[in-house]
């Protein structure tokens, strides 16, 4: 477990150069300012579930380079839920709210219900969101076409989606 | 790609919208995803409230997901990512004083201004406010210099064609690496955050591993200091403490947490020593307590400049 310091001093260290990869990733200074903050911001909220001192650099990466490829994926969406009711959140770049909220054994939840998928499905999974990998490289990894990584992902979401209950 | 089910026609359940809606997600994940891709989304999306719902949930659990641990870090897909951040990475702020040019420089930048310029052999910059690049590339060399204000450099690797960046008197040269240069006002920094880089300045030469850092002020190196961002900062822990700092570090300091940034440009005011100590999690509240508790003023100049001045009394 790393100490919440040691995050502080990675992410210092680590700045200016996930600063550089995300902007020429989302092609936008402006826009990897605003996501390099929120890369730390959110780890900082996470901070009693770190991983070990030796694996934080990666993790502080990994998560930065995830926030850039959503980013993207949800410029990608946006213009079409716009005005779509349920949506708004993803047409600003704003972390959701509930994220905010997390409590610990609701993410504890997830990590079971992730540990509980089928092991192909699992592995799909982890690679596109843990690793940020595309459909291509996750298949070329695998040894399974484009067409088999999207359908274990699918059944990856949809065993996941409600893992916490039925929303109120 | 996407099954669609006859959901449409009649109402469907919720396990059907969580089934498409998983569908869909997993279709527009893929950076391949078509126009008609997107547009059959957004008429799913509009044929059934629930299917946004459904659409919304496996939004926010991809979210959560993001932070998952896994069991074995691998260091395959961080290294690729950062493979095109390897190089040089040089800022430098504050003024240009005593330099003379006898040509324009190649690329500048007005205040509030930005520019991205990608150089002939792949290399980047970006130019900060305010900010004055030249730029001399031969075949044996590819010599910059930073004239005035901040610059980031991602310098693509040639080992035939030494990547030098001058600043002032100071010349930083990539050996292969990533590392940093500020120059503020008469202080001239190197931090080197992967391998090494050679520092140079009146005849001296010093080689900095990585987790290195060095000071060049009032024309002489100060000590190698080893990882000294790293363990200053850790000990503070959530807080930024000052002593008797020059404002122009602190607000350089600030820039790397508060979005947007502050700017001085006074440079008998960034030279006052004040003391703050400054709390990392409280940076929506920044301006206000550096307003209350330093004698400054700020002005919003854009939503990414904040001028900082002399409080008038």
């Amino acid at each position: 477990m790393a100490f919440s310091s040691d995050l502080l001093g990675t992410f210092i260290t680590l700045r200016k150069r996930l600063l550089s990869s995300i902007s020429r990733f989302v092609g936008s200074h402006a826009a990897a300012e605003d996501l390099v903050q929120d890369t730390f911001l959110r780890l900082w909220e996470r901070r009693e579930r770190l991983p070990e001192a030796s694996q934080l650099q990666g993790y502080v990466v990994r998560t930065g380079r995830n926030l850039a490829i959503d980013f993207r994926r949800r410029q990608r969406i946006a213009p079409f839920v716009e005005g779509v009711e349920h949506l708004d959140f993803l047409t600003d770049n704003a972390p959701t709210p509930e994220d905010h909220l997390l409590a610990r054994d609701r993410m504890r939840s997830l990590s079971e219900a992730i540990a509980a998928l089928p092991p192909r499905a699992r592995e799909v999974f982890v690679m596109a969101r843990i690793d940020g990998m595309t459909y291509v490289e996750i298949g070329a990894k695998l040894g399974i076409s484009s067409k088999t990584v999207f359908s274990h992902m699918v059944v990856a979401l949809e065993r996941l989606d409600g893992f916490d209950g039925p929303e109120t | 790609m996407i099954e669609q089910s006859n959901g449409s026609q009649m109402p469907g359940s919720d396990n059907d919208a969580s089934r498409e809606a998983a569908a869909w997600f997993a279709r527009l994940l893929d950076e391949h995803a078509t126009e008609m891709d997107h547009q059959g989304f957004r008429a799913w999306l509009l044929a059934d409230n629930r299917n946004a719902q459904a659409y919304a949930r496996i939004e926010k659990l991809w979210e959560r997901a993001a932070f998952e641990h896994k069991p074995a870090e691998q260091s395959g897909s961080r290294r690729s990512f950062l493979k095109t951040a390897t190089g040089a990475l040089v800022i430098a702020t504050a003024g240009t004083s005593g330099w003379l040019w006898t040509r324009q420089p190649d690329f500048s930048t007005g205040t509030g201004e930005t520019n991205a310029i990608r150089l002939e052999d792949g290399s980047t910059i970006e130019l900060s406010a305010a900010s004055a690049v030249s730029i001399d590339f031969t075949p044996t060399l590819r010599r910059i210099v930073l004239r005035s204000g901040e610059a980031y450099f991602t310098v693509a690797p040639d080992a035939r064609r030494p990547f030098v960046v001058e600043a002032g008197e100071l010349r930083a040269t990539a050996l292969g690496t990533a590392y940093s240069v500020s120059i503020s006002s008469g202080r001239t920094s190197v931090a080197v955050t992967e391998h090494s880089v050679r520092v140079e300045a009146h005849g001296q030469m010093i080689d900095l591993a990585e987790g290195q850092a060095l000071d060049w002020a009032a024309d002489r190196f100060g000590p190698v200091t080893s990882s000294e961002i790293d363990s200053r900062l850790a000990r503070r822990q959530r807080r930024l403490v000052f002593l008797a700092r020059p404002l122009g570090e602190i607000v350089e300091e600030i820039n790397r947490w508060r979005n947007g940034h502050l700017v001085i440009l006074d440079p008998t005011l960034a030279q006052r020593p004040v003391t703050a100590i400054i709390d990392v999690n409280d940076m929506a509240d920044i301006d206000k307590t550096l307003e209350q508790g330093l004698p400054i003023a700020l002005s919003g100049y854009t939503p990414y400049l904040t001028l900082v001045s002399a409080k008038k009394i």
